[in-house]
C-alpha cells in the first residue's frame, strides 16, 4: 500500500486543532467583549469657536508651543467631505493625523459639516464653498488677523477646496490635495462607472437629501466579498484580541456614521462632475463664477492612494497639470482611501510629508495676487510613489 | 283579449290604490312629525319654534313624494308604469346576457394571459435561467397587470385611490427589479462554487489539498472577489442597478403621496409643504446673505 494522495490525518488533526482554538477564543472574546472597551473616536480635545448653520469650526489648540516659536505660522483649514465624518482623521491613538498636526505645532482648524436635515436639502456646492467655506476662512483671518491660510481637503472636501482656491486664490497660501476626485472621466474606478447611468434627479426627488446608509450600503456594494464577508470574518478570528476588537469598533462608528448629503449639492456634484465632468476641464459654474482651475496659482501638494478603489489614481493625477501654479506636486502612496490615513504604515508618511512641505512652504512671504498677470513658472515636480501597502 | 284587458283593470286599481294608501301614509307622518317639531314642549323657548333647515328639507321632499305619487295614481300614469312592467323580461335578460358576455370576455382574457405566462416561462430553461426570467417576468407584469392599476377610478375618492394604485403598482415593480438584481448578486456566490469545487478537484488529483479550513476560505473569498469585480464591471450589473434604484425611487415617490393624503386628512403638515416652506427658508436666507456682505462692503 502506498502514500495516500492526500492527508487525511493531517486535515483532520489541523480540523481538531483549529476547533479548539475556536473554542479558547471564544472564551477570551466573550470576557473582552463584556469587560469595558474604550471605543472613542475623535478624542483629541477641540474647541468649536465658529458656527454658522449647522456648519461648525473646530479648532485645536497647541498649548505647548507659543505662536512666535511655530515652524509652520499660517494656520491650516482642512476640510472634510460631505459623505462620513471628519473623525476619521482623529481614529485612534497613536493614528491620528490630527494629534501629529498638532505635535508639529501646526495651528489647526477643521470644519465639522454636521448632520444636515431635511431643510437643508436645497443647499448647493455653491453654499458650501463660496458660503460656508468662505464663512469659515474669512473668520480665521479675521481672528490671526492674517490675509491667507493654508488649505488641505480630503476626498469631495478636496475637490471643495479645488473649487474655492480657484475662486478665491487671495485667500490660500497654499493647497494640499488628498485623495481628491477632479478627473471624473476614468474607468479605473467602480463608482466612475456606475454613476454615468445614474438617475440622480429621481434619487433627489424621492428622498430630498441622499440619505446616508443609502450612500454607505453602494460603498458595501463595491467589494462585498471583502466589505461584507471577510472583514467579519476577520473579527471573529480576533475577538480574543482586546486592541484588534477596540480599533475595529471604532472604525465602524465611524464607517457607519454617515449623514445624509444635501440633495441639490449631490445632484449637482453627480450631473456636473461625475457625469460631464466639468470640473477638470474647467467648466464648472458655482454661483454664476466659472471655476477655472488656471486661478490655482498657490503651490500645491496632491496625494493619492494607488490603491483607492473610491478614488482611483486616474481620478487625481490630472490636476497638477491643469492648475496654473507650477510649483506642484504629486504624491502617489502605496495604499487605499481610507489606509492613507489610517495605517500605521502611511502615517509615517502622508503626515510627515504634509508636514515637511508645508514648513518648507510656510517660510515664503505671502504673494499679493495680481490678476491678468501669468503666474511665475516653475518646474513640475513629478509624482513620487512611496511603497506602502494598507 | 278581454281576459286580458280585465287583469290590466284590475292590476291598475290595486296599483293605484297602494299609491294612494303610501302616498297618504308618507304625507300623514310628515305632517305630524312637523306639527309634532313645530309644538315645542313646553318649557321650551320661542327659538324652537323656528324650523331647522332639515326640517325643511324634509318636508320639501315629502311635498315632491306627494306630488310624484299623485302623478303615477292618476290611471294615465299607471298604463305608463304597466307598460314598463311588461318590458322587465326582456330588460333583464338583457341585462344578463350583457353581463355574461362581460364575464366569458374577461375570463378568455385571463386566459389567454396565463397562456402568453406559461408560453414565456417554458422557454426558459434552468441552465440559461439568469435573470432574464425577472426580465421577462417584468415585462409580462407591464404588459398584462399594470394596466389594471391605471384603470380610471372615478367618484369623490379618485383621486386618493388612484394614488393608492400607484404607489400598489410602483411597489410590484420595485419588488421585480429587486429580485432581478439580488438575483444578480448572488450569481457570483454560485459561480465561486463550482471553479473552488473546480480547482479543489485539481489540488486533489495532485495531492496538494490545503490543511486547513482558513485556507478554503481565504481561495473561496477570493474567487468571489474576483467573480464580483468582473461582474460589477460590466454594463450589465450597472443597467440593472440603475433599474433598482429607479424602482426603489419611484416606489418611494408614489408612497410619500398617500402619506401625503393621510397626513392632509388629520391635519398634519406633509412632506410636500415642508419642502415648500424649507425652499421659502433657504432662498430667504440666501438673500440676507447677500445683503449682510452688501452691507459690510459698503461700511
Amino acid at each position: 500500500m502506498g502514500k495516500p494522495k492526500i492527508k487525511v490525518d493531517s486535515i483532520l488533526a489541523k480540523l481538531a486543532e483549529d476547533a479548539e482554538k475556536a473554542q479558547t477564543r471564544a472564551t477570551k472574546a466573550s470576557d473582552i467583549l463584556l469587560e469595558k472597551l474604550d471605543t472613542r473616536i475623535a478624542a483629541t480635545p477641540y474647541e468649536v469657536v465658529h458656527q454658522v448653520d449647522r456648519v461648525k469650526l473646530k479648532h485645536y489648540e497647541t498649548k505647548a508651543r507659543s505662536r512666535s516659536s511655530r515652524t509652520i505660522r499660517t494656520p491650516l483649514l482642512v476640510v472634510y467631505a460631505l459623505i462620513n465624518r471628519e473623525t476619521m482623521l482623529d481614529l485612534q491613538p497613536g493614528r491620528s493625523v490630527v494629534k501629529r498636526f498638532m505635535d508639529a505645532g501646526i495651528d489647526l482648524y477643521m470644519i465639522d459639516w454636521g448632520y444636515p436635515r431635511r431643510k437643508d436639502r436645497f443647499l448647493t456646492i455653491d453654499d458650501h464653498v463660496n458660503g460656508y467655506m468662505d464663512d469659515m476662512v474669512d473668520f480665521i483671518c479675521e481672528k490671526r488677523g492674517i490675509d491667507q491660510i493654508n488649505l488641505m481637503g480630503i476626498c469631495m472636501g478636496g475637490s471643495f477646496c479645488v473649487m474655492y482656491s480657484a475662486l478665491h486664490p487671495e485667500k490660500i497660501k497654499n493647497l494640499i490635495t488628498t485623495v481628491t476626485p477632479t478627473n471624473f472621466d476614468t474607468n479605473e474606478g467602480l463608482l466612475h462607472i456606475w454613476m454615468r447611468d445614474v438617475n440622480v434627479d429621481k434619487i433627489v426627488e424621492a428622498h430630498g437629501n441622499m440619505p446616508g446608509d443609502l450612500m454607505n450600503f453602494g460603498f458595501l456594494l463595491l467589494n462585498p466579498a471583502r466589505l461584507m464577508i471577510d472583514k467579519y470574518v476577520g473579527f471573529v478570528e480576533n475577538m480574543d484580541n482586546k486592541n484588534f476588537v477596540e480599533n475595529f469598533v471604532r472604525m465602524e462608528k465611524w464607517i457607519f456614521d454617515s449623514p445624509d448629503v444635501p440633495g441639490e449639492t449631490f445632484r449637482q456634484f453627480v450631473k456636473d462632475c461625475y457625469q460631464k465632468n466639468k470640473l477638470i476641464n474647467s467648466k464648472l459654474e458655482l454661483g454664476g463664477r466659472r471655476v477655472d482651475l488656471k486661478n490655482i496659482t498657490m503651490p500645491l501638494l496632491n496625494i493619492y492612494g494607488q490603491f483607492d478603489h473610491l478614488v482611483p489614481p486616474g481620478a487625481c493625477n490630472l490636476l497638477t497639470s491643469r492648475v496654473g501654479t507650477q510649483d506642484v506636486e504629486d504624491l502617489r502612496l502605496m495604499t487605499g482611501h481610507i489606509g492613507i490615513y489610517v495605517s500605521s504604515k502611511s502615517q509615517s508618511e502622508f503626515t510627515p510629508k504634509i508636514i515637511s512641505w508645508l514648513a518648507e512652504h510656510d517660510k515664503s512671504k505671502t504673494k499679493k495676487i495680481i490678476k491678468k498677470k501669468k503666474p511665475t513658472r516653475k518646474k513640475r515636480t513629478p509624482a513620487k510613489s512611496i511603497p506602502n501597502k494598507s | 283579449m278581454s281576459d286580458d284587458q280585465d287583469n290590466t283593470k284590475g292590476i291598475e286599481s290595486v296599483v293605484a290604490q297602494w299609491m294612494k294608501t303610501s302616498t297618504d301614509l308618507w304625507g300623514t307622518w310628515a305632517k305630524s312629525w312637523m306639527d309634532a317639531s313645530q309644538n315645542p314642549s313646553p318649557g321650551l323657548g320661542p327659538e324652537k319654534e323656528k324650523r331647522t333647515a332639515p326640517e325643511e328639507s324634509l318636508q320639501t321632499f315629502m311635498q315632491s313624494f306627494q306630488t310624484i305619487s299623485q302623478v303615477f295614481s292618476e290611471p294615465e300614469g299607471i298604463a305608463i308604469l304597466l307598460k314598463g312592467v311588461d318590458v322587465l323580461p326582456d330588460l333583464f335578460l338583457k341585462v344578463i346576457r350583457s353581463t355574461w358576455d362581460s364575464c366569458s370576455n374577461f375570463s378568455s382574457q385571463w386566459l389567454a394571459k396565463t397562456a402568453r405566462i406559461n408560453a414565456k416561462t417554458k422557454a426558459y430553461q434552468f441552465e440559461n435561467l439568469d435573470q432574464e426570467i425577472f426580465q421577462a417576468w417584468g415585462e409580462i407584469y407591464e404588459k398584462e397587470f399594470q394596466q389594471y392599476f391605471n384603470i380610471p377610478q372615478l367618484g369623490l375618492n379618485r383621486f386618493h385611490i388612484e394614488r393608492f394604485h400607484k404607489a400598489q403598482d410602483a411597489f410590484n415593480v420595485f419588488q421585480t427589479k429587486l429580485s432581478e438584481f439580488l438575483f444578480v448578486l448572488y450569481l457570483p456566490i454560485e459561480k465561486s462554487l463550482k471553479v473552488l469545487q473546480q480547482q479543489l478537484s485539481e489540488q486533489m488529483k495532485k495531492g496538494e489539498l490545503p490543511d486547513s479550513p482558513g485556507d478554503y476560505y481565504r481561495l473561496w473569498i477570493k474567487i468571489l472577489e474576483g467573480h464580483y469585480m468582473t461582474l460589477f464591471q460590466t454594463r450589465e450589473y450597472s443597467i440593472v442597478l440603475n433599474r433598482v434604484i429607479e424602482a426603489s425611487m419611484e416606489y418611494k415617490s408614489k408612497r410619500e403621496e398617500v402619506m401625503g393624503d393621510i397626513l392632509q386628512s388629520l391635519a398634519i403638515p406633509t412632506q410636500k409643504e415642508l419642502d415648500e416652506l424649507y425652499k421659502e427658508l433657504y432662498v430667504t436666507k440666501k438673500r440676507l446673505r447677500v445683503l449682510e456682505k452688501k452691507f459690510k462692503d459698503k461700511f
